[in-house]
């Protein structure tokens, strides 16, 4: 059980880290900004590698693994565009993307459109993330009496692993049965009244 | 109401149970021909019919299961009455020295109290039947569980006991023990209990496998 609790905790907060990194790259963020500030005639950041930059809670949340940070921001992009790798240097980085609006013209509306698919996919993660927290919230309730369980289960196994390792050194199993299918054949059946209990 | 009655012959004929409970008899059948399959003579028509049913049940993934009380009166059986068990084995001493006889169960709790060492001797040349038994249950994949957690935390083994109680009172044909076994087999969740016991079949609303 807190294997599985672990592994809620731990799809809970992989959701929420993605989710603020969509709150990141949403509108009124520096990406945003620098999608609106994008000139026609400007050369297009795809390609090139989007420049990024993380706050130090931000980062936190990944904890020091860089690598994994970098990894879900990748995945994170791929989600609007067929792929994309990201690099981190600390708290900045770059993304590249491998499919980019062919011309500067184009740029404004595959930013539209990049937004927009933004929104929906971090309500859609948010989402998730309260339906994962409800659960938790209700496994909780019941938290003290699975550790009490656990707890009198492990100490009950560790007093019959201490018999079982004095008792137990010619049990065996097979090896029994093995010697039961020698000794133990009938000429003759038992009395019908032999098998009833 | 009596149970609904279905005979292992006729299994293919009804839909399949998902999980099936084998109260002790089954398990005492199944073992016997196990032990006895290379002795013909030694089987009767429904150790056979119990292999078969057996096989059936394993081909079509049925889910098997028992609890300790299925496993508790198999070992009894196999360690006790089954052919050169400790009944025969006190019997036997008691007759070498002249004693008279009691009930089985006396005869052996006479021959642990009189003669100790002959006693733990005579133990010893059947004591393989105990791991035997564990690893029958195992080889057959028959899961032994029972829902009897620490009773400080739950009442479910106080709910068992009652349920087998409301049984027992309702069905004059059940043992203690098969209220039991019918209680359990309710809070395992299972479709179906397979047996060899035919006072299951007047318990309503039990599906019943068993064979005659």
């Amino acid at each position: 059980m807190p294997e599985v609790i672990d592994k809620l905790l731990g799809s809970s907060e992989r959701l929420r880290t993605k989710g603020q990194l969509y709150k990141l790259l949403s509108p009124g963020s520096m990406c945003d900004t620098m999608f609106t500030s994008s000139k026609e005639d400007s050369a297009p950041l795809y390609g090139q590698g989007l420049p990024v930059t993380f706050g130090t809670s931000f980062a936190n949340v990944c904890g020091e693994n860089r690598q994994e940070l970098a990894s879900q921001i990748g995945e994170l992009y791929s989600d609007f565009n067929d792929y994309a790798t990201c690099v981190l240097v600390g708290t900045t980085g770059t993304v590249s993307f491998e499919a980019a609006p062919t011309s500067p013209s184009s740029f404004p509306k595959f930013a539209a459109g990049y937004i927009n698919h933004l929104y929906m996919v971090n309500r859609t993660l948010e989402h998730r993330v309260e339906d994962l927290e409800q659960e938790l919230n209700d496994i909780r309730a019941y938290w003290p009496t699975i550790k009490k369980l656990v707890a009198e289960y492990g100490a009950a196994t560790d007093r019959v692993s201490l018999a079982l390792s004095q008792l137990g050194r010619d049990y065996n199993p097979a090896q029994a049965w093995r010697i039961a299918q020698e000794r133990d054949v009938l000429k003759e059946p038992m009395e019908e009244d032999a098998e009833l209990l | 109401m009596a149970a609904t009655g279905i005979l292992f012959a006729d299994y293919s004929k009804h839909p399949k149970p998902k999980r099936l409970y084998l109260d002790s008899s089954f398990a005492i059948l199944l073992l016997h021909y196990e032990l006895n399959k290379t002795s013909p003579a030694a089987l009767r028509p429904k150790h056979q019919q119990a292999f078969n049913f057996h096989q059936a049940l394993t081909a079509d993934g049925v889910d098997l299961v028992g609890s300790v009380l299925t496993y508790h009166e198999v070992l009894h059986f196999y360690t006790f009455k089954y052919t050169g068990g400790m009944y025969d084995l006190a019997k036997a001493y008691l007759v070498s020295v002249g004693s008279s006889l009691n009930s089985p169960q006396e005869n052996f709790k006479l021959f642990n109290k009189r003669a100790p060492a002959a006693c733990a001797a005579a133990w010893q040349t059947i004591a393989h039947r105990v791991g035997a038994t564990e690893y029958f249950f195992d080889q057959h994949g028959i899961k032994l569980r029972s829902p009897l957690p620490s009773p400080k935390l739950t009442n479910i083994t106080q709910d068992v006991i009652n349920y087998a109680s409301i049984l027992k009172d309702a069905f004059v044909a059940l043992e203690a023990a098969d209220s039991v076994h019918l209680s359990m087999s309710h809070y395992l969740d299972s479709d179906a209990v397979a047996t060899s016991d035919l006072g299951f079949l007047t318990a309503d609303p039990f599906k019943i496998y068993y064979c005659t």
